[in-house]
């Protein structure tokens, strides 16, 4: 295959667009968008990983990756045991479910 | 003759449009004649079938009020083996809702006696309310499916739908089945999604579909498309889910696995 290029200068090229891109992105234009796509809050903690040049839907696109910080916790007692977090009552949704199961073996 | 599935349930935003639609298309795939009907007057369905790009004709209003016989409601969907039945989407529902002499609860099933030889299943995506419309819908079914998100609140209303269904059962149609219970919009990530799994399969046993839907962006994404799962992300965990569920429906109805009969 004939060279007709020098492909240090291609790669260093495209990787000096990716940076140039990578500075003009609206990081929170973005968080709001992660946010919607993925139903959860991201906050502040997101960054810029990495990114690409390729082609989508027969045009030329740039994908840019992101790395977000996510806190979470779990609780534990004294004995280590952990200690499920409650947001609805067992006894609310057993009632449900006995109520449910009533109905079917009546019906 | 076809047997028709109706996607019930009285709370808006548990998966019924999703289920109906991606059920469809998937008992069309594995090579069965598919019907899907859209008899939600917000024409969710619709939307999600190609249809509307198309102008359809009519809609499953214009043969409810005797307009046009329902065969000739029915219009070319996705694939050669999917058909559906549109409805407009400025429909105003109020007006149906109002006038209740309009129907008769036995109108929808007797124009699907017209067509029933010409397909495996009939998909009903109905109402999220009770009404004339959701009524015909479940005279027309010959089993129905309840989509439940794993959460506490569609949870107490699929105990709401039950005595419903437990009314119908006793007074307009008493040969009412269950096709089973679809947990839908699971998320591991919430704790209450897998206490309310754990609990219902607890006390509802087989009545509750092995598979699960997950929340899914895939899902969510094909819905704005426009288009069945199957079509946009077919190696997704909502099209896998999806697939599966199909095969599911396809074995309870040929081995006559019904509740409540």
């Amino acid at each position: 295959m004939t060279k007709i290029a020098n492909p240090d200068i291609i790669s260093t090229a495209k990787q000096e667009l990716i940076d140039r891109i990578k500075q003009a992105i609206d990081i929170q234009g973005v968080r709001r968008i992660l946010e919607f796509q993925h139903n959860m809050e991201i906050g502040e903690n997101i960054e810029v990983s990495g990114g690409d040049v390729m082609v989508y839907n027969n045009q030329l696109v740039y994908r840019m990756d992101f790395e977000v910080l996510f806190s979470l916790s779990v609780l534990f007692d004294n004995e280590g045991n952990y200690i499920p977090s409650e947001d609805t009552p067992d006894e609310n949704i057993e009632e449900l479910g006995r109520e449910a199961e009533d109905i079917i073996q009546k019906m | 003759m076809a047997h028709t599935i109706g996607i019930v349930n009285l709370k808006g935003g548990v998966g019924k449009t999703t289920t109906a639609v991606n059920l469809a298309a998937y008992l069309s795939d594995a090579g069965n004649r598919t019907l899907l009907i859209d008899c939600d007057p917000q024409g969710s369905a619709t939307a999600m079938i190609g249809v509307p790009k198309r102008k359809p004709a009519w809609s499953l209003f214009d043969a409810l009020d005797g307009r046009i016989r329902l065969k000739d409601a029915v219009a070319p969907a996705w694939t050669p083996m999917l058909d559906a039945i549109p409805v407009r989407p400025d429909f105003n529902r109020t007006e149906f809702e109002d006038a209740p002499e309009f129907f008769q609860k036995h109108i929808l099933s007797d124009g699907l006696n017209e067509i029933k030889d010409g397909y495996d299943y009939i998909v009903l995506d109905t109402p999220p309310s009770v009404g004339y419309i959701s009524i015909n819908a479940l005279a027309a079914s010959d089993s129905l499916l309840i989509p439940v998100q794993c959460e506490y609140l569609a949870y107490a209303s699929l105990v709401r739908l039950l005595k419903y269904i437990r009314h119908m059962k006793g007074t307009a149609h008493p040969g009412m089945k269950l096709l089973g219970v679809l947990l839908t919009m699971h998320d591991g990530l919430q704790p209450i999604s897998g206490k309310i799994i754990k609990n219902i399969r607890e006390h509802l046993k087989d009545l509750v579909f092995d598979v699960i839907i997950p929340r899914s962006i895939d899902l969510c994404e094909s819905s704005s498309y426009g288009i069945p799962v199957l079509f946009k992300s077919p190696d997704s965990p909502g099209a896998v889910s999806y697939k599966r569920l199909a095969d599911e429906v396809i074995g309870r109805i040929a081995t006559s696995r019904f509740y409540g009969i």
